[in-house]
């Protein structure tokens, strides 16, 4: 059977109720709802998971209850999704339900590892790098592999961080846990409990059309798929073509420290959708929804294809503290503009002087808050009209080309029109050329002492009229 | 006088020599200009120090001044800023200095505090040298880059044109740029570790 060759690793997220609305204060609590009855999904100081909002109010009076979005947790679980993807393939993920008041529905995430796994070097390496994985983005999560994805959702789920390979070891590893573990309705765990039935293995212990009889034929479907003996079929989830990331807040948002959490958590998913397609991003653009359907945004580029969530929060961070917000923050809105194959970064034999990426890092913080366009970097173009001669390059992003005749280290931004001046009889250098575009250009250059300077200066040969255009500085 | 006790005297005077009454030696980059250099302590622009350049007026040598340090400092791959200078850095020219224009950026931003954040920030980034033009620079802003240039160990170079009244400085080294008699004349005003000397004509 070929489910049992697999490895299943499956990541349970207690918090993702509270993770999808932004929430990541301790006293910030989500709650489900069904009838009357409104209870605690996620935990807060003294008030466990299950207990009923009012009861919760009056256990920790400085609780913050949220309704939950099932929308957000779907779109925060695909996110995940297409991170993990990077583990392995393929992957499923699923919220399943709170089959009864006063329990708590689960985030679920598998991805086959079994073939992956040697990538890693093996299991404890593969582990290691998730739980790196999962401190980066701040996110809360608890992990088991198991041959069935059933299994290793329940030791996840039950926060046991185990491996087991093996079919037969499988069955030895779910005895012992409780039945009360299994997310079975309410009144079906009674009855088990009611016959004796308090393990796991004394399930599978019982012959199985007596325990179908006796619980139902779903029940004992579950219980196979449990031990790995029944197959899972589900929907695996393919890896998206773009990323489009849009996050809803939970109130409207008019400080910027406030967004910070919601923006870390786009960085690193943009991060892993880059990892996953092996590309870098060279442009992502940030939208922010306001109040009255208002909206404001802005590009970001980089001089360098990378992926790099740590350095795409803190550029965000600094474009978007650059000015106040324009009005209270609704949503944000990541996503890709341009991307590229990731410049691969290579031992830096050559070039060792910004061997920690500092330097561009400060480049981008520096373009973030004062503009693309403050930035440049001089480089010659092969041009004989002067003020064509170089252009205005992006920083960190240029090429250079060898230079000609003797030039003033300032060029003017625009030609200054020098009154009543005639310098003719000094040195001089005719440029002309242009006229095949719109620059047609006829001057006389000429180096001159102006005004205790060493000054370049031209007479216009149409109007006959002297500008200054550089100095020897 | 005999010709040892002559050249000895000599010796004295270059400022490069350490003798044992002063303060430690600099640690510095030469400036290029090899007159300068001698009347310099450390021979050179003070590493992970700011300096001033006073100059008159855009177009006297000021820039000619630093071209040396840009080329080497270029060359070795480390990085450089030019922030809010008052007209473009022309390619051609910063080219046939030897500087590597790779390697070099230029800021324009809309206001005095915002080129002194960029250079706070580059410097830290471990900038070559960052060269900033700020006519009114305080010494609260010029302790800040001095801060930053020591972090990064870098150069930090403040042009400031001058003015009637010569304003506090707390810079190691303040060299002032005037043009006389059609070149560049180099006065050093003050650094730190040895007595101001006379002034030079810068060489070409």
């Amino acid at each position: 059977m070929h489910e049992a060759e697999m490895l299943w690793l499956c990541l349970h997220f207690p918090r993702l109720p509270a993770e999808a609305l932004g929430l990541n204060d301790r006293f910030d609590a989500v709650t489900d709802q069904r009838g009357a009855s409104r209870w605690l999904i996620t935990a807060a100081p003294a008030a466990r998971i299950g207990t009923p909002l009012g009861t919760a109010l009056s256990l920790q009076p400085q609780l913050r209850a949220y309704a939950r979005s099932s929308k957000a947790e779907h779109a925060a679980l695909l996110q995940l999704a297409h991170w993990i993807y990077r583990y392995g393939s393929p992957v499923h993920a699923e919220i399943r339900e709170a089959p009864d008041v006063g329990r708590a529905p689960q985030a679920l995430l598998w991805v086959e590892i079994a073939a992956s796994l040697r990538l890693f070097g093996d299991y404890a390496a593969l582990r290691e790098k998730l739980g790196a994985d999962l401190v980066e983005m701040k996110q809360s999560a608890s992990f088991a592999a198991a041959p069935s994805r059933a299994a290793s959702a329940l030791f996840a789920s039950l926060g046991k961080d185990v491996v087991i390979r093996e079919q037969v070891t499988l069955e030895r590893r779910l005895a012992p846990l409780p039945t009360a573990s299994l997310s079975w309705p309410r009144p079906q765990l009674e009855a088990l409990r009611g016959v004796g039935l308090r393990r796991i293995g004394d399930l599978f212990a019982l012959p199985r059309n007596a325990f179908a009889r006796r619980f139902g034929a779903a029940a004992l479907l579950e219980l196979d798929r449990l031990r790995g003996r029944a197959a899972e079929p589900a929907l695996a989830i393919a890896p998206p073509a773009t990323f489009k990331r849009r996050f809803e807040l939970v109130s409207e948002i008019d400080h910027v420290e406030a967004l910070l959490f919601p923006l870390r958590r786009l960085a690193f998913e943009l991060q892993a959708w880059l990892r996953t397609r092996d590309l870098g991003v060279h442009a992502v653009r940030l939208r922010c929804e306001h109040p009255q359907r208002r909206r404001s945004s802005f590009t970001l580029r980089y001089g360098d294809a990378h992926r790099d969530g740590a350095r795409l929060f803190e550029t965000l961070r600094e474009r978007l503290g650059r000015a106040p917000l324009p009005s209270a923050v609704r949503a944000l809105e990541l996503r890709v503009e341009e991307t590229a194959a990731a410049d691969v970064p290579q031992a830096d034999l050559f070039d060792n002087a910004d061997a920690a990426g500092d330097w561009t890092r400060a480049i981008e913080r520096v373009a973030a808050r004062l503009g693309e366009h403050a930035l440049w970097s001089p480089m010659i173009v092969d041009e004989h009209r002067p003020s064509r001669a170089m252009r205005r390059a992006a920083a960190n992003k240029l090429a250079d080309t060898p230079a000609s005749a003797d030039r003033p280290l300032w060029l003017l931004r625009k030609p200054l029109p020098l009154p009543a001046l005639d310098f003719r009889g000094a040195q001089q250098e005719r440029l002309e050329s242009g006229w095949w575009d719109d620059g047609d250009q006829r001057r006389d250059y000429h180096r001159v002492v102006w005004q205790q300077t060493s000054a370049w200066v031209f007479r216009d040969r149409d109007s006959e009229r002297w500008f200054l255009h550089g100095l020897w500085a | 006088m005999s010709a040892r006790a002559e050249s000895l005297k000599a010796l004295l005077r270059d400022a490069r020599l350490w003798q044992g009454d002063r303060q430690a030696p600099l640690r510095a980059m030469p400036t290029g200009h090899a007159r300068l250099d001698a009347a310099l302590p450390g021979g050179g622009w003070p590493c992970a120090n700011l300096s001033e350049i006073v100059y008159v007026a855009p177009g006297v040598g000021e820039l000619q001044l630093a071209m040396p340090l840009l080329a080497r400092l270029t060359q070795a791959k480390r990085p450089l800023a030019l922030i809010a200078p008052p007209h473009l850095p022309y390619a051609p020219a910063l080219r046939q200095h030897g500087v590597a224009l790779s390697k070099l950026t230029v800021v324009d931003t809309a206001n005095d505090h915002d080129a002194l954040w960029a250079s706070e920030e580059l410097l830290r980034a471990r900038a070559g040298a960052v060269l900033l033009w700020h006519d009114t620079i305080d010494t609260i802003a010029q302790r800040r880059l001095q801060l930053a240039a020591e972090t990064g160990d870098g150069i930090a170079l403040v042009y400031r044109r001058l003015t009637r009244r010569d304003t506090a400085s707390v810079a190691a080294l303040r060299l002032k740029v005037e043009y006389v008699a059609g070149a560049p004349r180099i006065e050093v005003l003050k650094c730190r570790g040895a007595r101001p000397t006379r002034a030079y004509a810068l060489d070409a």
